[in-house]
């Protein structure tokens, strides 16, 4: 502890730095324009395109075959004048000749076996057969495919305010999504030989046109998804009789294609809180079974949608409930095969309603009339109103805790998929983080409103240390391009969520962040949105610079690492001499000097009183009137408060921080006092704003600090919290955690031998 | 030109498969115990890929979460990791014969699913490391050579990293297919 004389002085800063990570973005966005305000809003020419699709399919369950006509009407809201029109042929990623296999990284390593070998060159004649394309009069229309890309030349220019309606005629063979993989096809059941589809990218799709890329016409590479215009969808479907058909939009004939029963059964679930049953297990069993010969044909609607997907089966149980958001009644529901059972029935089409709920409250109001989850083993997929989720359990019906909230994680994923990107339509060819970082971060918030601590795998800050310390020689920047991404799942996904989740709950708070959030989400709703944007909104409606936390968080791969290096301790000197030279004479003595007290029986000057002379008579502890006196004049000239002040004890800190890992992050200290008491200190991380290495802070108590402790609640993702302490408390290893616990029992086995013990045994 | 000898394997229903979302990182926090003169640690997989890269065709899904203590899988597990987890280290007892090097060789001691889809994985091997602090002028020093390329051979997108603590210092290194094997030079 150091004694501080406090002197008044009128401190002047001279540091100049260059600034760096408090820099504005600036340079890095875009410049706002007419179309996309400065604010982060649309700006007041904001325009976008619109794509109308009359669809007529046909599933051909033997072959496993998809024909299709389309007849498209393209709305050119832009001010320019369009010279031709490029639509996305997503299924030709499985031609022979397709990028997305040429430019594989490969080594000779990867093929330890003829299997490897044999499954690289495995090929199925995918991709899409376009038979034609005509003009509303039946005039063929001069088109180039490049790729998965596909130009349409027009005869004259689509000039602003124009429309143009064509005609597409096409089919493909649909991939065995369990051989093939894929984000759709099909499922082959070998025990009852029945097929399970769930079909998407189906159709050649319009692409985006807007005012930040032109055409969106990068190939698709299987990574980056998708970028479509919103449009209304007329579609019909025709199956076998037997099938069950879930798809994007309200079903417009279910009165000449499902059973008296299932009707009725259809009606009461529009009114129930819990799912009804609409097809049974049986029903769905003895459709196996039976396999019909005739077909059916499903028709459907959906209004203001970006994409349209649909999923078949005889194997489909079915079963829905209402979920009120806002005013109106959205009719949830979930299709799966004997297989999904137990979990489905139990769980899928709650989950969905909650879900739809949760985003609701975050972002905006579910705006569609129904939520779909269809059972698809092993993925997870998503499209508007209807999306595909895993989940399966065993062959026994039996599942694992694991199992259970993979298939919860998963749904509730999906189904928040309806919000990014399908209503808040942000470019997935380019920015994956848009739609799945911040998906994931909603997801996180519903995950813990469906259960209390509910053990989200993405969200919490401490959760992505592991992937951001240390060598980041291996990992991108988030704001990188869909292709490019390294580690994609931690990216695109857990970054992202991670960073808003500090944003929400460190940065600006739960009240400013939820606010902004909300507002991007109801500005961008039915748009097509960048990450400026987002960025601009969110400081636009919170009144909070955050160009520090996008710089380090989204465009850096620097982490945090934020150590206390040095913690000096002071008091305030009073002035008064009784109490100062008191504490003068409590100083350290030396061993020896201390043994001679013993050791010496007299010294010289001990026994000889003429040794001693002013110098060895005086008492250097002693208050004398001059130090009297001058302490008078000291209490006359300060205040009593200031008196009140410098005899209250003050205990004073200096802490140093050192940024070790480059991220800038607000501090956030626990105090630790000798009775035990806390106190939690935080600070925005603008102290980092000219010194972005190493900065100190002094801190005031009353009563002397025992520890200090920096991101006690583990919310600033710190990589190292072995230097987060003082004194140092080193943390323990997993393994060490793992040695100190006390069983090795799962909880099943512990609940046998409670069991046993209760019976005796 | 090098004339290569591939296993002929029946060709089974294991092609690639599509995740919608790819986890694909494994994690490694290992600590050099110098009391017990062990390696000690948890290699933390996400379950489903750890079953995956155990046995591609999946049929191992789910399986490991209820695998005990005894069980094959658990052997097999074991063996797996020490195929794609060790680390050779200078093992001679006379400091000046340094070109001995030896294997660690880990006994999985248990693992723990998490619900979040993560199965954490703890082992220890025995290592008797010999620390040449630099002071002493010799013209080496105490390196690690650390392979860890778990998962790899499954998912080419896998990244893995580790976290090395010893003597209060921590080191952290990134694997990568084509960079399986690191070599780390001991601060003393």
């Amino acid at each position: 502890m150091k004694k501080l004389l406090i002197a008044l002085l009128t401190l002047s800063s001279t540091t100049l730095l260059a600034q760096t990570k408090f820099a504005q973005l600036d340079q890095m966005l875009p410049t706002p324009n007419n179309y996309r305000a400065a604010s982060g809003a649309p700006g007041h020419a904001y325009y976008q395109q619109k794509a109308d699709y009359k669809m007529t399919l046909v599933l051909d369950d033997a072959k496993q075959r998809l024909d299709g006509v389309e007849t498209i009407t393209y709305n050119n809201n832009s001010p320019d004048p369009l010279a031709y029109l490029w639509l996305q042929l997503d299924q030709n990623i499985y031609n022979l000749d397709s990028d997305s296999k040429i430019i594989e990284v490969e080594k000779m390593e990867n093929f330890k076996s003829v299997s490897d070998l044999r499954k690289r060159d495995f090929y199925y004649d995918g991709g899409f057969k376009i038979e034609r394309i005509t003009n509303m009069s039946g005039q063929p229309m001069k088109y180039f495919i490049n790729k998965t890309m596909m130009r349409i030349d027009l005869a004259k220019p689509l000039l602003p305010g124009q429309n143009i309606s064509f005609q597409i005629k096409w089919w493909y063979n649909i991939n065995d999504r369990m051989q093939v993989g894929g984000r759709s096809g099909y499922e082959y059941f070998e025990t009852d030989q029945n097929y399970l589809y769930t079909i998407a990218q189906f159709f050649p799709r319009m692409c985006v046109y807007n005012d930040v890329t032109g055409w969106q016409n990068k190939q698709f590479l299987g990574r980056g998804e998708f970028t479509l215009p919103f449009g209304d969808y007329e579609v019909s479907i025709t199956v076998p009789a037997d099938h069950i058909v879930a798809a994007t939009g309200e079903c417009q004939n279910y009165a000449s294609i499902l059973t008296a029963e299932q009707r009725k059964r259809y009606e009461q679930a529009k009114k129930s809180d819990s799912p009804v049953i609409i097809v049974t297990q049986a029903e769905a069993e003895a459709a196996e079974k039976n396999k019909a010969q005739k077909t059916k044909t499903w028709v459907y609607k959906a209004t203001n949608v970006r994409d349209f997907a649909f999923a078949s089966s005889r194997k489909f149980i079915w079963d829905a409930q209402k979920q009120t958001v806002g005013n109106k009644d959205i009719l949830c529901m979930s299709y799966y095969p004997k297989e999904g059972n137990p979990l489905w029935e139990r769980y899928s089409t709650k989950l969905v309603a909650h879900t739809i709920k949760t985003y609701s409250k975050y972002t905006v109001n579910y705006p569609y009339p129904v939520a779909i989850s269809v059972h698809s083993k092993w993925i997870g997929m998503e499209y508007p109103m209807i999306c595909f989720n895993g989940g399966r359990p065993e062959a026994d019906g039996t599942y694992s805790e694991g199992e259970k909230y993979g298939m919860w994680g998963v749904i509730i994923h999906e189904v928040g998929h309806n919000f990014f990107p399908m209503i808040i339509n942000s470019d997935e060819r380019q920015w994956t983080w848009m739609d799945e970082g911040l998906n994931t971060f909603v997801q996180y918030l519903t995950e813990q409103e469906w259960e209390r601590d509910y053990p989200s795998r993405r969200g919490p800050a401490y959760m992505i240390a592991d992937y951001m310390r240390g060598d980041v020689s291996g990992i991108s920047p988030i704001m990188t391009n869909s292709e490019s991404i390294k580690q994609f799942g931690n990216n695109a996904y857990g970054k992202p969520a991670t960073a808003l989740n500090i944003l929400r709950e460190t940065v600006m708070g739960r009240e400013l962040f939820d606010y902004a959030f909300k507002t991007y989400c109801e500005r961008w709703a039915f748009k097509h949105p960048t990450p400026a944007d987002f960025f601009r909104t969110m400081e636009d409606a919170s009144a909070v610079d955050l160009d520090w936390f996008w710089r380090g968080w989204f465009y850096s791969t620097d982490h945090v690492d934020i150590a206390l290096t040095d913690v000096k301790w002071f008091q305030l000197n009073t002035q008064n001499p009784v109490l100062e030279k008191a504490l003068l004479q409590q100083k350290d003595v030396h061993i020896g000097v201390t043994r001679n007290q013993t050791a010496i029986g007299q010294t010289v000057n001990e026994r000889d009183p003429q040794i001693d002379d002013f110098y060895g008579k005086r008492n250097i502890y002693e208050v004398d009137a001059l130090d009297q006196k001058a302490y008078e004049s000291f209490v006359a000239k300060t205040s009593a408060e200031d008196l009140a002040y410098l005899k209250a004890g003050k205990q004073l800190y200096e802490l140093t921080f050192e940024n070790l890992g480059g991220l800038v992050m607000p501090l956030i200290i626990e105090a630790t006092f000798a009775d035990g008491s806390k106190k939690v200190e935080r600070i925005p991380a603008e102290i980092w704003r000219i010194e972005e290495l190493k900065v100190s802070k002094v801190f005031v108590y009353d009563q002397e600090v025992v520890s200090f402790r920096v991101d006690p609640f583990l919310e600033t993702a710190d990589t190292d919290l072995d230097n987060n302490t003082w004194p140092r408390v080193m943390q323990p290893t997993r393994y060490q955690l793992y040695k100190q616990e006390q069983t090795r029992e799962n909880p099943m086995q512990r609940q046998q031998r409670i069991e046993q013990m209760q019976r005796g045994n | 030109m090098r004339k290569v000898l591939f296993l002929l394997l029946v060709l089974g229903s294991s092609f690639s498969k599509s995740w919608a979302h790819e986890f694909y990182f494994a994690y490694a926090e290992l600590a050099y115990n110098e009391m017990n003169q062990k390696f000690e640690g948890t290699l933390i997989f996400t379950t489903h890929d750890l079953e995956r890269a155990l046995e591609p065709k999946g049929s191992l899904i789910g399986k490991l979460e209820k695998s005990d203590e005894r069980s094959t899988l658990r052997t097999q597990l074991e063996s797996y990791l020490n195929q794609h987890f060790y680390i050779r280290y200078g093992c001679a007892l006379d400091s000046n014969a340094y070109d001995v090097m030896c294997y660690t060789q880990f006994t999985l001691e248990g693992i723990s699913p998490a619900l979040n889809g993560t199965l954490e994985c703890y082992i220890s091997a025995p290592a008797k490391l010999i620390y040449l602090p630099t002071h002493l002028g010799l013209a080496y020093s105490t390196f690690l050579e650390i392979h860890f390329g778990a998962l790899f051979e499954t998912f080419s997108g896998q990244q893995n990293k580790l976290t090395l603590i010893y003597r209060n210092q921590k080191e952290t290194l990134n694997f990568i297919p084509g960079k399986e094997t690191q070599t780390l030079f001991l601060k003393p």
